[in-house]
């Protein structure tokens, strides 16, 4: 089965999943691992082990982290050669979103795709314009 | 044919952009809205929020409504959008075709006093709407999002 780890440094993998929950449902495939937020949490390789022992071979991980080059991912990284998971860093709500109402179907492919499209997702937004686009009809 | 057919006072939004059109299939979203068919900027704001690769078309109730019975609609996978249950009612009582409706988010006002679920508030006149719609065999079915399961609105009116 297709599971979901958001992993990240202070509470936000736990707001993203909350968010995550508004707009797509809650899914009990998707976990996370919040690092920094209390004594307990300081130590991330020992927090990443304790995650790893649990998870069940058949299923296929994907790991998303808040940030590339940060903790969280660095610790994720030095494991991905046992290939246990795969690791994507760069949170945020649209790729969430994507993967969570395709999770069923989700291959490498997809994966790869819905990272695409979620990076044209991040844009300046400029203010709506009357009649900037022609009406669209049948 | 249409896909789905949703009661949402927001239109075009997160859930819907993100999550409905994606699951239901949709090729094609339709908003039925008088106000909005009357108001350039209020087009040009939903074209943004407009999902990508989805061709999205804004119309009038009346105008909708002649569209949906003329055929023209058929070709498409349809995602129908209304803001309002009066809106509802008005389409499915003149479209054979919208059998079920989706009631996934209305307004909460002082009028609003009958609160059917998290997202649907209702007033008086709505609940008679309803009931009509129910009595006419149209499924009434309350989610946010599709993950979520089917309420029956029949059974709470």
């Amino acid at each position: 089965m297709n599971r979901i780890l958001l992993a990240s440094h202070g509470p936000l993998a736990k707001g993203m999943k909350d968010t995550l929950a508004i707009l797509a449902g809650q899914n009990d495939r998707i976990e996370t691992l919040c690092a920094y937020v209390d004594d307990q949490s300081r130590d991330v390789a020992k927090m990443i082990d304790a995650w790893e022992a649990g998870i069940d071979p058949d299923d296929w991980w994907i790991v998303v982290t808040d940030v590339f080059g940060g903790s969280v991912n660095n610790e994720f990284l030095l494991r991905l050669s046992e290939g246990a998971f795969t690791l994507v860093a760069g949170m945020n709500l649209p790729l969430l979103v994507e993967l969570s109402v395709m999770l069923d179907s989700l291959d490498e492919a997809a994966l790869d795709r819905a990272i695409d499209s979620c990076r044209a997702s991040i844009q300046r937004c400029t203010p709506p314009v009357a009649g900037g686009d022609d009406d669209e009809d049948f | 044919m249409i896909v789905l057919t949703r009661v949402d006072y927001r239109l075009i939004h997160g859930q819907v952009a993100m999550t409905w059109t994606r699951t239901v299939g949709a090729d094609c979203i339709l908003v039925a809205n008088d106000a909005v068919a009357a108001s350039d900027v209020q087009k040009a704001a939903l074209r943004m929020a407009r999902p990508s690769g989805v061709k999205l078309v804004i119309k009038n109730v009346d105008d909708a409504i002649a569209a949906l019975n003329s055929g023209v609609t058929d070709k498409y996978k349809l995602f129908v959008i209304v803001e309002t249950i009066a809106d509802a009612h008005r389409l499915a009582m003149s479209c054979p075709a919208i059998t079920s409706i989706n009631l996934g988010g209305t307004r909460s006002t002082d009028e609003a006093t009958y609160h059917l679920s998290t997202a649907i508030f209702a007033t008086d006149a709505d609940l008679g709407l309803l009931r009509e719609l129910a009595e006419k065999g149209v499924e009434l079915e309350i989610r946010q999002v599709p993950t979520e399961q089917k309420m029956d609105a029949s059974t709470l009116i």
